[in-house]
């Protein structure tokens, strides 16, 4: 394999007859990926251009920000949006309310190793997981896209890194794994680059792990960030940079408050109190998060001083996981369980933080103001962690998670 | 092409949450352009130039950010390192974006002006203090038709190679 997987998977899709304008060549991307706020900034421009010349079958829709709307003006952005929808006939590939846009599209059977994604929300990068080249763009290029059928697009650096080994500890996942590469590769091994992940993990990681680990390549500043197929063999001359990293080593971790390159163990925090548990986002919210937080609130009670929130990432994870009995422990311990959506991750609604409060979360983002006040604080951190957390009040690591 | 503005500097991390928290997403541009924090207050009155450090624009690919910034007179954005998102936001709004590894030597000076395509910039009277990286061919023919629905009007025009 000469060229990186991201750059192959760019090759596969070039328009043939069309000249690269300087470092970006014209590539016809496979799906879609349009949040309601985002079709919103593009009905003028959408209608000026005489609308989309892509099929429907390519674009996933989805009420998911404002899901559901929690103001007068989303409300009203809303039906603007669904009005759109009828208008160009994406009706049949609208999802209302039905979850977190990229955890729908991982649930969505179009999407496969070697698709080209494109998404006007900037996580969009989860579908790497499936070994897709998925990236996030702003709303007007998605517009270009979905007008002239291909997008200009510039490829960049990428960078391997091979996950070897098997967790040591029971209170690990794939959230550590992710930010053991933001400890190692910090923002310039990030930047631009492809992120290009290699399973070589004796038991294999879960889908779910593999979506927590590309959902967060773009919070470190990756443009994308994909598992490679099995058979592909890391080889070091494509790469920019070779990192491994051994589960066996793995502790763990935090990002403290403010930057996603604060990483720290769990261990030197133990004790730190927190105010909020936020179980969800596009990160999280998937049935194997739902079953670790589960196993640990089983039986005990959320802390007094603790607002503790779970929200699914979908709706059918959601029906899983109550299924398994998980949201009802969730429930029975004093959670919040919430409608499958972004919520408070995107500072949106369903546990905004105010001025003082410290929240622990599963998901991607610990800027400051992220969830609402700028001067409340935010720590991310696995589901363990963080349900562990809903019961104690206090950073800590859980005992040992017997698998029941 | 030369973009003319007064100074304003910001510091690291200045990421989407930090300079338009989602609240003030909307499509009524006044409640855009006021949701723009971090800078001396909203509607400002001449042209400006934003020099800030690491991880500008780093988060949310919301246009928003970029509208309250253009909608504040905000014509350029010189950092050391741009987030790949914004940059591609911003050119498409028009908005001129310049990576500068160490932006030191432009301080002390109240305006600036930069020089596409070489990126350079210099103070009014011509002192050139320092360039950026150069812009690519795509991002230079979209700023040149002022951003991307421009660019698609005029048919898509390419600007000369860089020299
Ligand atoms: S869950 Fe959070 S990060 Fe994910 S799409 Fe929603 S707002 Fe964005």
């Amino acid at each position: 394999m000469t060229l990186t997987r991201s750059a192959e998977i760019l090759e596969q899709h070039r328009v043939s007859g069309k000249a690269p304008i300087g470092d970006h060549i014209a590539v016809q991307p496979d799906l879609f990926l349009m949040p309601e706020y985002a079709i919103s900034l593009i009905e003028a421009g959408l209608d000026a251009l005489g609308g989309p010349t892509v099929s429907p079958r390519r674009i996933l829709a989805a009420a998911d920000h404002f899901a559901p709307p929690a103001t007068i003006e989303r409300a009203e952005i809303l039906s603007r949006v669904e009005q759109i929808i009828d208008r160009y006939g994406w009706t049949g590939v609208y999802r209302r309310f039905d979850g977190i846009c990229h955890q729908l599209l991982l649930e969505d059977e179009r999407l496969t190793t070697g698709s080209l994604v494109v998404g006007a929300d900037s996580h969009t990068v989860t579908a790497g997981a499936k070994g897709a080249w998925a990236a996030g763009f702003g709303s007007h290029d998605l517009l270009y896209g979905l007008v002239r059928g291909y997008m200009w697009i510039a490829a960049g650096p990428a960078v391997a890194i091979v996950i070897h080994g098997s967790f040591s500890a029971s209170d690990v996942f794939g959230k550590d794994i992710i930010l053991e590469c933001f400890r190692i590769l910090g923002a310039n091994g990030f930047h631009r680059r492809s992120i290009e992940f290699f399973d070589h993990t004796d038991n294999g990681l879960t889908l779910d792990q593999r979506a927590t680990i590309c959902n967060m390549v773009v919070d470190g500043g990756a443009a994308n960030g994909l598992f490679v197929p099995e058979s592909y063999e890391p080889n070091s001359t494509a790469y920019e940079q070779f990192t491994r990293i051994d589960l066996g080593n793995l502790v763990p971790k935090l990002a403290c408050p403010g930057s996603p390159f604060g990483i720290n163990d769990v261990d030197e925090f133990v004790g730190t109190s927190i105010t909020q548990a936020y179980l969800g986002s596009c990160n999280s919210g998937r049935l194997e998060d739902f079953a670790v937080a589960a196993r640990i609130v089983r039986g005990r009670t959320v802390h007094p001083g603790v607002k503790a929130i779970a929200i699914p990432s979908s709706r059918s994870e959601y029906l899983k996981a109550l299924d398994a009995g998980h949201i009802r422990d969730l429930l029975a311990a004093g959670f919040v369980i919430g409608h499958p959506s972004c919520g408070p991750c995107g500072g949106i609604d369903k546990g905004i933080l105010g001025s003082g409060d410290i929240c622990i979360a599963t998901m991607n983002r610990n800027f400051q103001g992220r969830m609402g006040s700028k001067d409340a604080s935010i720590w991310l951190a696995n589901p363990a962690v963080v349900a562990e957390a809903a019961i104690t009040g206090r950073i800590s690591r859980p005992a040992a998670i017997q698998d029941q | 092409m030369k973009i003319r503005g007064a100074v304003t500097w910001l510091g690291d991390d200045i990421n989407t949450d930090v300079l338009h928290p989602s609240r003030f997403f909307s499509l009524d541009q006044l409640t855009v352009r006021d949701g723009l924090q971090g800078m001396d207050g909203p509607g400002g009155s001449v042209d400006r130039i934003i020099i800030a450090g690491r991880n500008f624009g780093y988060g949310s690919s919301r246009e928003t950010t970029i509208q309250s910034l253009t909608l504040n007179r905000v014509r350029a954005v010189i950092a050391t390192s741009i987030s790949r998102i914004f940059w591609r936001n911003a050119i498409n709004a028009g908005l001129c974006v310049v990576e500068l590894p160490d932006p030191r030597p432009l301080n002390g000076y109240d305006e600036l002006i930069i020089t596409l395509p070489g990126a350079a910039i210099s103070t009014p009277d011509g002192k050139e203090l320092a360039s950026g990286s150069p812009l690519d061919l795509y991002d230079l023919s979209l700023l040149e038709s002022g951003g991307i629905l421009p660019w698609m009007e005029k048919g898509e025009p390419l600007v000369q190679e860089p020299s």
